[in-house]
C-alpha cells in the first residue's frame, strides 16, 4: 500500500497519463476504423499492406501444319526505377550506363530520375525515351540487353545502380518474318490482335487476364492462381507451299512489274487453306508502317478484304450454271457476231472480233463475253443466273476465320439499282466485285464434285481441356457432281488448248485465266487490268485450286500471259509437295518396293 | 485472539496480493507465449510468402528463358534458312521428273501433328500449398469444433 503522498501522486500522474495515451490511442483507433476518414484510411492501408496485380497469360502460339513455329511470345523490358531506393549517385550511374547502351541522351535520362517522384506520391516510375513527333514512349530492351543490365546489378565492383530494376512484359515474335504475314496479323503493344488470325482468334489466343491482390505486409504464403492460358492453334497453311507460292508471286511480280498480287491455294475437299501469298509484304514483326490511315494503301489479308472485278474468271460460273441447268452442253453451238445487246448495252469481245460458230468449249477458250452474255441473258434467264451465283455464294461472306472478311457487292434483280444490262455483264464478271476467297470457294465446288465447302485457316485448337479439331463444313452443293465433272473436263481441255503458259509436265489441270478491267469513278481505266487465273488439279482427283492475281502489271495485260505462269511454277511444286504422281503413272505401273 | 486480528488482516492482503500478481504473472506469460507463438507462425508464413515469391519469380524467369531459347530455335528453323543452308550444302528442289513414285501397301502415313497445351494449363496450382500456411485460428477453432465447411 502506497503511503507515502508524494509517491501517489506520481503513480496517479503516471496513470493519468498512461490512461489518457490510452483513450488517444482508442480513440484514434475507432476514428481510423469508423471515422470520416475511413476510405483514406483504408486506400493507404490497402497501398502499404498489398499490390493489386493484373496478370496475363501467356498468349496462344501458332504453327503451321507441320508444327513449324509461326508466332510466339517472347519477353521484352520496361526499365523502371524504385524512386525510394535511388540514390544520387545511382541516379547518375543508371543514366550513364542506359544513355550508352541504348544510345539516349543522359540529359534525358537524368532529368527523369532526378525529378522529385516522392513528393508527387510516385514511388515506381518507368523511364521513356523521346520519339521522332515528341511524343514519349517507355524504353522497352530485349532479353540479351536485359542480360547485362541484369549483370551490371549483380556484380559489386560495377557503379551502384540501386533503385534500377527490369520489368517483364509478352512480345510477339514471328519468326517467318513476312512470311504468311497477311494471314497471320499481327499483335500490338498492348498485346491485342489485329487482323489475319491474330485479329480473328485474338480473344482465345490470348486467354484471360486476371487480377490478383498481393499482400506484401506480411507477405502471404499464397500461391497465385494462373490466369487461364490463351490457346494455340494449328493453321492449314505449309510452309514449304507458302514459301513456293511467295516465290513464285515476287518472282511474277518483278518480271511484270505489278503494284500487287495474291495466291492463294485451297484443298478443295476439306476448305483447308494451304498457302497464301501476298504482295506487298507484311511483317508482323514491323507492322506500324501498315496503319496509315490511306485508302491507296493496301489492305491486309487481301484475300478476304479486298474486292475486285473477277472477270473472264467468272465465266466458269456462268457456264457450270448454265450446265446444271439443262439448258446448254460443251458441244452446243453459238454463232458469234462479235456483239450482244443485253439491257440495251452493248456488249463486245475482249478484241472486239466476231469469231463466228463456236462450242461451249470454244467460247471457254476464246473467253468470248458475247457468248457468255448469251448464256446468261438467252439460256439461262435473270433469276436462274442469280440463284446459281447465290448457291456459289457470290455476294455472301464465306465464313472464313480471318479477321475483316468482306461480302463483295453483287446486285440481283431486287437491288433498286439492278438493270437488265447488268446480267450481261455479271456474266462474265464485270459490274460486280468478289473478294478472292469468295471466288476460289466458288470454283471449289467445281473441283470437288459439286460440293463447296466453307474456307478455313486453323487445323486445330489446343486449349486447356484438350485438342479440337474444326470439321469440314459444307456450305451448299450448288451444282450436281455431273456437271462439275464436265466443267472440269471443259476448262481442262481449254488449258491443253489455249493455256500452254499454265500446262504442267505430267498432270493434267483445269484452269481459266482473266482479265479485269478496274472500275474508277470515271467508269474502267484504260490502261491498267487486274490479270488473274484460277486452275484446279490433277483433273481426276483435283488435290488443290490455285487462284493468281496479279494488280496493273506493266510487261502485258492479260491474264494468261502474266498469271498463267505463275499457276503453273505453283502447280508444279504443290505435286512435289502433295506427292502427287503424273496422271499418266497409275499405281500398278508404278514401281513396287 | 483479538491481538492477532490485525495480523490477519495484513495477512489476507498479501495473499490477495501474491495471487493477484502471481495471477497477473500467469496471464502475462501465458499472453507472451500466446504472442511468442504466433510471431513464429507469423515468422514461418511470411517465409513460407517469400519463398514462394521466390519460386513464382524463378518460374516466371525460366518461363522467359524457355520462350527465348524457343524464339531462337524458332528463327533457326524457319523455311527460309533451311531453304539457305539445303542450297549452300548443293541442293535444289525436286521437280516432278525428279521423283520416282512407289506404292506400298499398308503404308499409313505420319499422324498430323499436335500442338503443345497451353502451359499453365497442366494442373490447377489452387491448394498446392499446405493448408497449414492459410488456416487462420477461427478456421481451426471451427474445424476443431466441427461447425463450419
Amino acid at each position: 500500500m502506497i503511503t507515502d503522498r508524494s509517491t501517489r501522486k506520481r503513480v496517479i500522474l503516471v496513470a493519468v497519463v498512461m490512461t489518457a495515451y490510452a483513450v488517444a490511442l482508442n480513440y484514434q483507433l475507432v476514428r481510423v476504423q469508423f471515422g470520416p476518414y475511413v476510405p483514406v484510411f483504408a486506400a493507404r492501408s490497402q497501398v502499404m499492406g498489398s499490390r493489386i496485380e493484373k496478370i496475363a497469360p501467356a498468349r496462344g502460339l501458332i504453327f503451321d501444319r507441320d508444327g513449324q513455329p509461326l508466332a510466339i511470345s517472347s519477353s521484352m523490358y520496361y526499365i523502371e526505377v524504385e524512386t525510394r531506393q535511388v540514390t544520387d549517385g545511382s541516379k547518375e550511374a543508371i543514366a550513364l550506363v542506359v544513355s550508352k547502351m541504348l544510345d539516349i541522351p543522359f540529359e534525358d535520362l537524368y532529368g527523369q530520375l532526378t525529378k522529385d517522384w516522392v513528393a508527387l506520391g510516385q514511388y515506381r516510375i518507368r523511364l521513356t525515351r523521346p520519339t521522332v513527333d515528341q511524343e514519349r514512349w517507355p524504353i522497352t530492351i530485349d532479353q540479351t540487353v536485359a542480360d547485362v543490365l541484369n549483370n551490371f546489378l549483380a556484380d559489386s565492383e560495377a557503379p551502384d545502380m540501386s533503385g534500377l530494376s527490369l520489368e517483364p512484359t509478352s512480345r510477339r515474335i514471328y519468326p517467318s518474318g513476312s512470311m504468311a504475314g497477311h494471314v497471320l496479323g499481327f499483335v500490338n503493344q498492348e498485346g491485342k490482335g489485329f487482323f489475319g488470325v491474330e485479329g480473328y482468334y485474338d480473344d482465345w489466343l490470348s486467354g484471360k487476364s486476371i487480377t490478383i491482390e498481393r499482400a506484401t505486409i506480411p507477405i502471404e504464403a499464397r500461391l497465385q492462381p494462373d490466369p487461364p492460358a490463351g490457346v494455340n492453334l494449328v493453321l492449314t497453311i505449309d510452309m514449304e507451299m507458302q514459301q513456293a507460292a511467295e516465290m513464285a508471286l515476287e518472282k511474277a511480280i518483278k518480271a511484270s512489274k505489278a503494284e500487287s498480287g495474291e495466291v492463294i491455294v485451297m484443298d478443295p475437299k476439306t476448305g483447308e487453306i494451304l498457302a497464301m501469298a501476298v504482295w506487298p509484304l507484311l511483317d508482323p514483326n514491323s507492322y506500324e508502317s501498315w496503319l496509315v490511315d490511306d485508302e491507296e494503301e493496301p489492305v491486309i489479308t487481301p484475300a478476304v478484304a479486298g474486292t475486285y472485278e473477277p472477270g473472264s474468271t467468272f465465266k466458269i460460273l456462268t457456264m457450270a450454271a448454265a450446265f446444271d441447268n439443262g439448258v446448254l452442253a460443251p458441244e452446243d453451238e453459238y454463232i458469234d457476231t462479235g456483239e450482244i445487246e443485253v439491257g440495251g448495252v452493248k456488249i463486245n469481245n475482249w478484241d472486239g472480233g466476231a469469231w463466228g460458230p463456236q462450242t461451249m468449249l470454244g467460247c471457254m477458250q476464246h473467253s468470248l463475253n458475247v457468248c457468255l452474255a448469251y448464256v446468261a441473258s438467252e439460256k439461262l434467264g435473270t433469276s436462274t443466273f442469280y440463284s446459281y451465283l447465290n448457291s456459289f455464294g457470290i455476294g455472301h461472306l464465306t465464313g472464313i476465320d480471318l479477321a475483316g472478311e468482306v461480302a463483295g457487292n453483287l446486285r440481283t434483280q431486287r437491288h433498286p439499282e439492278w438493270t437488265e444490262a447488268d446480267l450481261g455483264t455479271n456474266s462474265f464478271g464485270q459490274g460486280l466485285s468478289v473478294t478472292q476467297i469468295q471466288l476460289i470457294t466458288a470454283v471449289s465446288a467445281i473441283a470437288n464434285d459439286g460440293i463447296m465447302v466453307q474456307p478455313h485457316i486453323v487445323r486445330e485448337v489446343v486449349g486447356p481441356q484438350g485438342v479440337y479439331w474444326p470439321k469440314t463444313t459444307v456450305l451448299g452443293r450448288p451444282i450436281k457432281a455431273e456437271t462439275a465433272h464436265k466443267m472440269t473436263e471443259m476448262m481442262a481441255q481449254s488449258v491443253e488448248t489455249e493455256g500452254r503458259l499454265s500446262i504442267v509436265d505430267g498432270y493434267r489441270m483445269a484452269g481459266k485465266s482473266g482479265t479485269a478491267q478496274i472500275p474508277t469513278e470515271f467508269g474502267y481505266d484504260q490502261r491498267w487490268t487486274i490479270a488473274s487465273f484460277i486452275g484446279w488439279g490433277p483433273v481426276d482427283d483435283p488435290r488443290f485450286v490455285v487462284l493468281v492475281r496479279m494488280d496493273k502489271p506493266q510487261s502485258s495485260p492479260w491474264g494468261s500471259v502474266v498469271a498463267a505462269p505463275v499457276f503453273q511454277e505453283v502447280a508444279e511444286r504443290l505435286v512435289v509437295l502433295m506427292g502427287i504422281p503424273p496422271s499418266a503413272v497409275e499405281p500398278d505401273q508404278a514401281s513396287e518396293k | 485472539m483479538n491481538r492477532n486480528r490485525p495480523h490477519a488482516f495484513k495477512q489476507t492482503q498479501l495473499r490477495t496480493r501474491v495471487r493477484l500478481t502471481s495471477g497477473s504473472v500467469l496471464l502475462i506469460v501465458v499472453l507472451m507465449i500466446l504472442g511468442g507463438m504466433y510471431l513464429a507462425i507469423g515468422a514461418n508464413v511470411a517465409g513460407a510468402g517469400r519463398q514462394v515469391m521466390l519460386l513464382e519469380t524463378r518460374r516466371a524467369e525460366l518461363q522467359r528463358s524457355n520462350a527465348e531459347f524457343t524464339a531462337k530455335l524458332a528463327d533457326e528453323t524457319t523455311i527460309d534458312k533451311l531453304w539457305e543452308r539445303a542450297s549452300a550444302l548443293g541442293f535444289r528442289p525436286a521437280t516432278p521428273d525428279d521423283i520416282e513414285y512407289l506404292v506400298i501397301d499398308g503404308y499409313i502415313p505420319p499422324a498430323p501433328f499436335v500442338a503443345p497445351r497451353p502451359l499453365t494449363s497442366y494442373f490447377n496450382r489452387q491448394g498446392a500449398l499446405s493448408p497449414a500456411y492459410t488456416e487462420t485460428m477461427v478456421d481451426w477453432a471451427e474445424r476443431w469444433l466441427g461447425i463450419g465447411n
